[in-house]
């Protein structure tokens, strides 16, 4: 059953924002970093990260229809 | 202004550390159980990212680990818990135990007194006079009352139990003057 708490919205919105912000930054430094594998750690974090978006704004989204 | 692999790195530790701290709280404080979950797993992932990422910053020598733990300092708090978390013979006018070869080990931040006790009201490792770091116990060697006079001005290294308003150290102030 979705339902979501007044604390859950909450903590959707800072964990989300957090999770937008660390996905731009991590795609900003893959680009600077020169070394290969730090490189591939920042891409695949980037690519977690948003997942990570899309996952718990799906949430959100089933909070809504609820 | 270039930021170097090495602060990079540094940074994005930095942030992986602070996101997994934020996703256990919020996880903790999630009634909805697939929410919870989802939560934990990206924490996972997180805590397996900055994994990696610290070999990485370890390989290349941007990072700096912290040392073994020295093997005696295991042992000696090992047997601290071993026997209960107790002392085995509380050391008279303040903290520490009798050593296997007699005398009262008294220990406090890194600062040793060995084969003696402290004095009556010197709070151990500071020179009288001298202030004290912040930190809780700080007060161990002194005598009951210390606390309450040395909490609220700066603690006491003499005298303990009177007020004293210690110039060397300073509450909110993290440093020696």
């Amino acid at each position: 059953m979705p339902h979501l708490t007044t604390m859950e919205v909450n903590a959707l919105r800072e964990i989300i924002g957090e999770t937008q912000l660390k996905a731009k930054k991590l795609d900003i430094y893959m680009r600077q970093v020169n070394d290969q594998e730090l490189r591939d750690w920042c891409r695949r974090e980037a690519q977690t990260a948003d997942q990570g978006v899309r996952t718990l704004i799906g949430f959100l989204d089933e909070g809504v229809r609820y | 202004m270039n930021f170097s692999d090495k602060d990079i790195a540094s940074d994005l530790m930095a942030m992986c550390k602070h996101a997994a701290q934020d996703l256990t709280r919020v996880a903790a404080e999630c009634s909805n159980e697939n929410l919870r979950r989802t939560i934990r797993q990206m924490r996972d992932q997180g805590e397996q990212a900055h994994n990696q990422l610290t070999n990485i910053t370890v390989r290349n020598n941007w990072y700096l680990p912290a040392a073994p733990a020295d093997h005696q300092e295991v042992r000696r708090v090992e047997s601290f818990y071993a026997r209960g978390g107790e002392y085995q013979t509380p050391a008279p006018g303040g903290y520490g135990y009798r050593t296997e070869t007699g005398g009262y080990r008294t220990e406090n931040y890194g600062y040793r007194h060995e084969g003696g006790m402290a004095r009556p009201g010197e709070a151990y490792g500071v020179r009288p006079g001298e202030g004290y770091g912040a930190g809780a116990g700080a007060n161990m060697g002194g005598v009951q009352g210390g606390f309450q006079g040395g909490f609220q001005g700066g603690y006491p290294t003499t005298n303990v139990g009177q007020r004293h308003e210690n110039p060397g150290y300073r509450q909110g102030h993290n440093e020696y003057r």
